[in-house]
């Protein structure tokens, strides 16, 4: 009974102590008064003069010290909420100016220049800015263009991809370690230090100036990417192969029959980020084209607001309908691939 | 004359790559000298070899190669090729001459130094591309030799396999041959199932298979190793070299139970000759399929990667800048002035170095930065959504996924509107006038505030991919981990810092290699928030135009499309990313567990 309820009184005490450090720490933190008060002196100066290791380290012990002293519970609610608050308020900021994007572009106004005000007495919202978008530019053609790219260059890099990876990982010959690296270091090289030769190359085969070029140009580096692919295909089982084999398949049928039907995750995965990759590009575009029947969205919309003749402001209402309308196509493509793509980027990072 | 002696590869273990090197040129050009008169024709008259020994189609292939190639270099390549020899890129400067008779000005083009350097390069990857094929050419040739030198015979190699079960369940018999060019073939039989008591027979001899021991002989061949193992009882024959025939033989083989019933049969057929093309085409969708897959592929990356890249190398030895742009000018070679001038070794003081080492120290900060920032921070918004007990789980992961889905380009130049001296994140904050922060143009203080800036907007644009990787890394956390520290009372914060992070970072640190370099190369978060600015006269001189939140990347792309461009320096530039990258990521992807043992994961 006594013991009891000596341990009691100890425990109150010792909660007593550990509520004390919390607050202490959430009040005082940055000085390292809650490192004072547990008597490590050490690690209380160097707080005191870190700012408590820049806020990182209050924030740490801020977490630990919760749940010590509050129990699991108790922690539990308090670290939730705080989350809960912490999400809310990143979500907002990662959302904000997308909606600022969305609002500026369905936004009417006398002028399509940025806008000064935020809520002007004579709001008006509508369509006037998709209407002028297609209009008065040829977007309607830039998309057209863009989709034709990226289809044409997004099958032939997948294709690609798909050879050199079953290569790498499938097979084994004499050049291939070698070839390996070889392609890795290639894919390091900043690619648009080379584009004035590939201009010029393009140039003498008469290409300039065609989407073709444009989809040749794109896919003829697609084999330098193939290292999340291969990573892939490295961790498809080989018992199917050997059974194949002994039935008498050759290679080709072992790839088309059962490596490919194996792969759809890392195809879908390819055929997303290929498909992607022309609608974001500009560089090599604005170095290739120089025809605005020819542009693609990216370098339409760029020029829209960063052209010489215009002012710099002056389109930008008009470049957000279209930069809506690219964004939502590429949102909804993302969208509704995302499992695949979290699959690949993850089997990629991990390996 | 038997030459097999003299050539037979013996691969001295331990032996160096020059050793090696050596020893194959050595074997190569032996066998040349020693070879028939096919092979030594043929490293004339590419595939003439190949036609004196029925392979027309292949032989003619390699003439038609020839003939493409001299021709090409008669009226295209060899100029060029002649440019590289004399040293120079163009003498003749193109010239305007005033005609009387047509009252105009006549243009005589001159030397072009830019189309004569690519061209140059053009034509000496086409000759690097030539010897390849004709040491293919001629190296076909030694095999073709070898196959028929051996005693005068040609060497038996096993060719066809053929592998079944009759009694399915019960046995089979698994074949894989090997060709070995002199030594002739072998043939590995895999006896698998139930094989108690089974009687092998081959070439009418017939042993059962527990007694067959290395020596057994059935009938032209011979048992060279008998292993038993999971998959079954293995045995090695070859072709037994005292009883050498001249006919090719077939070989069936034949298991039969203990009762005397057949159980599995396989068969392998003897070959030796010549191979046709189209045993060749077989090669490639089978053995050689490797090369039908890369033909293509590498293709595209020599005509539109290496090519350049080899072209833009060379540019950083030339003085190809806006006062020598050709047609109007010619360039010429300078060796390494281009590396002194960056370096500034020599003349003209120490500016130009001051400016690249700010560059390159602010490429690294940002790097660093840049990563680490989006690494951690990343990890934690994925902790905190992953968190048990918190909801709407899928709400939270969206309202970040959605920045990735909306193209890069398109959320940069939002933001460069939106952080613009008159964007609305000055309206929203009321400043008017004076008090307006140039979120992206303020140069004081070394342009603090642009460079924080970039950082903070490139969170917004590179947390939502931590979260997506780190969301699918943190389930496969082993739970047992998280069991065990929690009966120990570890609270949640200890749980991270303990078992978490160092999870994290073991699993992740390829990614944050490929980031890290991603991010020294980071072109469009630079060009399109900021476009490398604000100018900074009084840090930037020496004619460099680099400004104040250059990275590498951007004070080249800056150097080759200013109106004054200098291709010369850009080139250096180019070669220094280069070595920065290439180094990083060849150390990272060599160590990585992943590339180290490939077969681990099958």
């Amino acid at each position: 009974m006594e013991e009891t309820r000596a341990l009691t009184v100890r425990d109150d005490g010792e909660k007593r102590e550990k509520l004390v450090t919390l607050l202490l720490c959430i009040f005082l933190g940055v000085f390292g008064a809650h490192k004072f008060y547990q008597k490590r002196w050490g690690m209380g100066v160097l707080y005191l003069f870190t700012a408590g290791l820049f806020g990182i380290g209050v924030f740490i012990d801020f977490w630990g010290l919760l749940y010590e002293a509050g129990g699991q519970k108790i922690g539990d609610i308090i670290s939730n909420t705080l989350i809960y608050i912490v999400l809310a308020v990143l979500g907002t900021l990662w959302v904000l100016p997308i909606v600022y994007l969305l609002y500026t572009a369905f936004r009417v106004q006398p002028s399509t220049g940025i806008i000064y005000e935020l809520f002007p007495s004579d709001l008006k919202l509508g369509f006037g800015n998709f209407v002028a978008l297609f209009k008065e530019t040829q977007f309607f053609r830039w998309l057209m263009n863009t989709v034709l790219v990226a289809v044409c260059s997004c099958a032939i890099t997948t294709v690609f991809i798909l050879m050199v990876s079953y290569a790498f990982s499938r097979m084994r010959f004499k050049l291939r370690k070698p070839l390996m690296n070889v392609m890795l270091v290639l894919g390091m090289f900043p690619g648009f230090m080379s584009m004035i030769a590939v201009y010029f190359i393009l140039k003498a085969m008469g290409l300039t100036n065609s989407l073709f070029a444009l989809i040749l140009v794109y896919s003829s580096g697609a084999a330098l990417s193939y290292y999340i692919c291969k990573g892939f295909f490295d961790t498809l089982p080989r018992s199917l192969e050997e059974a194949a084999i002994l039935d008498g398949a050759s290679q080709w049928t072992i790839f088309w029959r059962i490596t490919i039907p194996l792969a759809k995750p890392i195809i879908v995965y390819t055929v997303l980020t290929s498909f992607i990759s022309p609608w974001c590009d500009f560089i090599f575009v604005n170095t290739i084209i120089n025809d605005a029947n020819k542009y693609t969205v990216a370098l339409g919309l760029y020029r829209l607001i960063n052209a010489e003749k215009s002012s710099f402001s002056e389109n930008f209402t008009v470049f957000c309908a279209g930069a809506t309308i690219v964004g939502g196509i590429i949102s909804a493509l993302f969208l509704s691939m995302q499992k695949y793509y979290v699959e690949g980027v993850s089997s990629g990072a991990v390996k | 004359m038997d030459i097999s002696t003299k050539t037979v590869p013996k691969t001295a273990k331990g032996e160096g790559f020059f050793a090696r090197m050596w020893r194959k040129v050595k074997d190569f050009v032996l066998s040349v000298v020693h070879g028939s008169a096919a092979t030594k024709l043929s490293c004339l008259f590419m595939g003439t070899g190949q036609m004196m020994r029925g392979q027309y189609v292949k032989g003619a292939i390699y003439f038609l190669l020839e003939v493409a190639f001299i021709l090409y270099m008669v009226f295209f390549g060899g100029a060029y090729i002649g440019h590289l020899f004399s040293g120079d890129l163009g003498t003749v400067l193109g010239t305007e001459t005033w005609n009387e008779a047509l009252g105009i000005y006549e243009y005589t083009p001159g030397d072009n130094s830019f189309l004569i350097l690519l061209y140059a390069v053009v034509s000496v990857v086409v000759i690097l591309m030539f010897v390849t094929v004709w040491f293919m050419n001629v190296s076909g040739n030694i095999r073709n030799d070898k196959l028929r030198n051996i005693a005068g015979k040609a060497a038996p190699q096993f060719y066809t396999d053929r592998t079944s079960s009759l009694v399915p369940g019960v046995a089979s018999v698994k074949l894989s041959s090997r060709a070995i060019a002199v030594q002739g073939g072998q043939v590995r039989a895999t006896f698998s199932g139930n094989t108690e008591g089974a009687i092998l027979e081959i070439g009418g001899d017939r042993v059962p298979l527990a007694e067959v021991a290395e020596g057994t002989r059935f009938g032209t061949l011979i048992v060279k190793k008998v292993t038993s193992g999971e998959k079954g009882i293995t045995v090695e024959l070859l072709r037994d070299e005292d009883i050498f025939s001249k006919d090719y033989l077939a070989h069936c083989i034949y298991l039969y139970g203990a009762s005397g019933d057949l159980i599995a049969s396989a068969y392998v057929r003897e070959c030796s000759k010549v191979s046709s093309f189209r045993e060749d085409c077989k090669q490639l969708v089978n053995k050689k399929f490797y090369v039908l897959l890369l033909a293509l592929p590498l293709l595209g990356l020599l005509v539109f990667t290496v090519m350049p890249l080899i072209f833009m190398i060379l540019i950083a030895f030339t003085n190809y800048d806006y006062e020598h742009t050709p047609p109007a000018a010619l360039f010429d070679w300078v060796g390494f002035a281009n590396f002194s001038k960056i370096f500034s070794i020599g003349s003209g003081g120490m500016e130009f170095l001051l400016v690249f080492l700010r560059v390159l120290a602010w490429t690294f900060i940002w790097a660093i930065f840049a990563t680490f920032s989006n690494y951690f921070l990343g990890m934690i918004i994925a902790l905190m959504i992953n968190k048990k007990g918190i909801r709407l789980k899928m709400l939270w992961r969206t309202l970040f996924v959605i920045a990735i889905a909306v193209p890069q380009f398109v959320t940069l130049l939002l933001m460069q509107k939106i952080l613009d001296a008159d964007g609305i994140l000055n309206v929203i904050l009321g400043l008017t006038g004076n008090d307006k922060i140039l979120w992206l143009g303020d140069s004081s203080h070394w342009a603090i505030i642009p460079r924080i800036t970039i950082i903070v907007v490139n969170m917004w644009i590179g947390i939502p991919y931590t979260i997506l990787m780190c969301s699918g890394i943190l389930m496969n956390i082993p739970a047992e981990m998280y069991e065990a520290a929690k009966l120990d009372g570890a609270n949640p914060m200890q749980l991270f810092m303990h078992i978490v992070l160092p999870y994290m970072l073991h699993v992740t640190s390829p990614y944050l290699i490929t980031q890290f370099v991603g991010n020294i190369n980071n072109f469009n978060v630079i060009w399109l928030l900021s476009g490398g600015g604000p100018v900074d006269n009084i840090n930037y001189g020496g004619g460099s135009k680099a400004q104040a939140t250059d990275l590498l990347v951007t004070w080249l792309y800056r150097l080759t499309t200013d109106v004054n461009p200098q291709y010369n320096l850009a080139s250096v530039i180019g070669i220094i990313i280069f070595v920065i990258s290439a180094a990083l990521s060849l150390i990272t992807f060599n160590r990585s567990k992943a590339n180290q043992n490939e077969e681990d994961y099958q």
